[in-house]
């Protein structure tokens, strides 16, 4: 039983994925759709958490990565005609060529505070620069942009996203068991305690965020792919936020908890912007009753915590009452 | 270029630069008096905005200069109120919160005010043009240099000679001892948000008359200034006010040289500052 216990992130893995493959037999496609979206904003709140939850590093332009995946692949298929395969290696290496560069520059003053303006700093940069460059897709975005071949029906690109994702999460699942991670929440919790056993602050908070920067820039390319173009709203500073509500709401220290904040906000969304245009107001609502009652997140135990002590608190039988 | 032109342009930026500041200088003061980076500061800009639209036919633009700032500072008391419990934990959970009521108090603006907006009027003795050195140069924008000359000059008064800026440069310095001699900080921090969102709203209405800005528009507002505060040096208050004047002058040649990309001009100067000198342009190097 023990063992089970030990493997339970792998077995809802296991679970998840059936549930997906089970959802490929549905028809409707709009359904499919959204699934997409879930689970690619799974994978990129996932990314956010290798950053955030494991190294304590908070960036607030998470979405330039994921924005340069969508972005790098539709430009290289569009506007330069390149074969969809070859695209999606070119935005592979740009990417971390990019992520390397960045990465370097924000993470070489070791500032907390200063780590997060600076990328969201590079996030509007990135943001107002495509906003304004007509090949670039100024703020229509870049439509048309192929799916690969293989992918190529809509129940292929939903095989094919739950296939990437799931073969993506199982990497970060590994790596969450390897020597890294624990080096980087080392680094996490006492820089100077690591300094003194040897480990380079720099480099293991690069490597982070490179690999942070990959993952997401491949939920970027399957959003892309998934809608056949790129906008200007998966480099926005607001998709950023949302990444960082998602790992907040879900457990930061949970493996699962990036992805079950995801889907919430995902679904929470698309309910929202259907329903009403002060779409922003709702999101405001609940990141708020996000960070100041829950600060656990939901599988971190914040949730178990207020729910007991709200029972404590009715239940006490005690002589003082507070009015 | 010539030497007229050239003087115009300088003197728009330098306006810019001075209601930049208006809006850098709360932040710095939010910043390195309670921690905290507040998102939200745009946010005030816009209601001072809106606010002076409404009032200003009313009451012409002087009174307005004094009013809409007060009644904006009252603000400050709920918002306080609000992240108090939030101060104590990780500075990152206040930015989700300040982010947060941004995106909230810009909707509820749009749903008072709605798309249409227009600038209020200039009044009669401030509109017309001044010639400097055979540049015509409107005089509406030499009123925004005074009067944030005029805010620069009362803020370091208050700061250097008062005996409450004593009291808040302590707290930036020592806050636990300010706290052990008997002084509220939570008054000390409704304080410093007041004086934040009050000269937020004061550069809300003087801008109010020469450019018009969405209701939700209050992100953008606050990612062309948190540049500012980076580029004058983090924790550093005297920067604010040269960075803020750089970044409105190279702005605005950028949006007479080079149109199609003027607004990203503060994120890619703070991009080039923090490739040199990441402490800051105007931060004193301290000896090791």
């Amino acid at each position: 039983m023990k063992k089970l216990r030990e493997r339970s992130d792998l077995l809802v893995g296991i679970v998840l994925m059936l549930v997906l493959v089970a959802f490929s037999f549905t028809g409707s496609v709009s359904f499919k759709h959204l699934v997409m979206k879930i689970i690619i904003m799974g994978l990129f709140a996932l990314s956010l958490n290798i950053q955030s939850g494991w190294g304590g590093l908070r960036p607030l332009g998470h979405g330039l990565m994921f924005g340069l995946g969508a972005y790098t692949y539709a430009i290289t298929t569009v506007r330069m005609g390149m074969n969809p395969y070859l695209a999606v290696l070119v935005t592979f290496v740009f990417t971390t060529l990019v992520a390397l560069f960045l990465g370097y520059l924000l993470v070489r003053k070791s500032d907390d505070l200063a780590f997060s303006f600076l990328s969201m700093g590079f996030c509007t940069l990135t943001y107002t620069i495509i906003l304004k460059t007509s090949y670039l897709g100024v703020d229509a975005g870049i439509s048309g942009v192929p799916r690969l071949p293989i992918a190529a029906s809509d129940n292929a690109v939903y095989v094919m996203t739950i296939l990437v994702v799931g073969v993506a999460v199982l990497l970060i699942y590994l790596l969450s068991k390897s020597r890294f991670s624990w080096i980087f929440r080392a680094v996490r919790e006492n820089k100077e305690k690591a300094t003194c056993i040897g480990v380079d602050i720099v480099r293991v908070q690069l490597m982070g965020y490179v690999i942070s920067g990959l993952f997401a820039c491949v939920a970027g390319m399957l959003y892309t792919m998934k809608n056949n173009g790129a906008y200007t709203y998966s480099c926005s500073v607001q998709l950023s936020m949302e990444a960082l509500i998602m790992c907040l709401l879900g457990g930061m220290n949970n493996f699962w908890g990036p992805v079950l904040g995801a889907t919430i906000v995902t679904l929470f969304n698309t309910q929202v912007t259907n329903s009403t245009i002060y779409a922003n107001f709702w999101l405001g609502i609940l990141t708020l009753f996000v960070v100041m009652f829950m600060q656990g997140g939901i599988l971190d135990e914040g949730l178990h915590d207020q729910i007991r002590g709200l029972l404590a608190k009715l239940n006490r039988k005690g002589t003082e009452k507070h009015e | 270029m010539k030497l007229s032109y050239f003087i115009q342009v300088l003197i728009i930026g330098i306006a810019n630069g001075f209601l930049y500041y208006l809006i850098a200088c709360g932040l710095s003061l939010i910043v390195s008096g309670i921690g905290i980076v507040n998102v939200a500061q745009g946010c005030f800009f816009i209601l001072g905005i809106f606010l002076s639209l409404s009032l200003t036919p009313r009451i012409g633009l002087g009174l307005s200069c004094l009013l809409v700032p007060v009644i904006i500072s009252l603000f400050a008391i709920p918002f306080e109120r609000l992240i108090r419990p939030l101060l104590s934990k990780h500075v990152f959970y206040v930015l989700l919160a300040t982010y947060a009521l941004a995106m909230i108090i810009g909707d509820v603006t749009y749903f008072f005010v709605g798309g249409n907006h227009g600038l209020t009027a200039v009044p009669a003795i401030l509109s017309g043009k001044v010639k400097i050195l055979g540049a015509k140069v409107p005089v509406y924008y030499l009123f925004i240099c005074v009067v944030g000359l005029l805010i620069y000059i009362a803020y370091w008064l208050m700061m250097n000679k008062t005996k409450l800026g004593k009291i808040l440069r302590a707290n930036m310095t020592d806050r636990q001892m300010v706290e052990a001699l008997g002084y509220n900080v939570n008054f000390l921090f409704v304080a410093m948000l007041m004086l934040a969102f009050a000269m937020s709203a004061l550069g809300g209405v003087l801008s109010g008359c020469i450019q018009s800005y969405d209701a939700k528009g209050s992100v953008t507002v606050f990612t062309n200034v948190m540049p500012i505060i980076f580029i004058g040096g983090l924790r550093n208050m005297k920067g604010t006010l040269p960075s803020a004047l750089l970044i409105g002058v190279v702005g605005g040649f950028a949006a007479v040289l080079t149109p199609q990309f003027y607004n990203m001009v503060p994120a890619a100067m703070m991009v080039l500052v923090m490739l040199f000198k990441p402490e800051g342009l105007f931060t004193r190097k301290e000896k090791a």
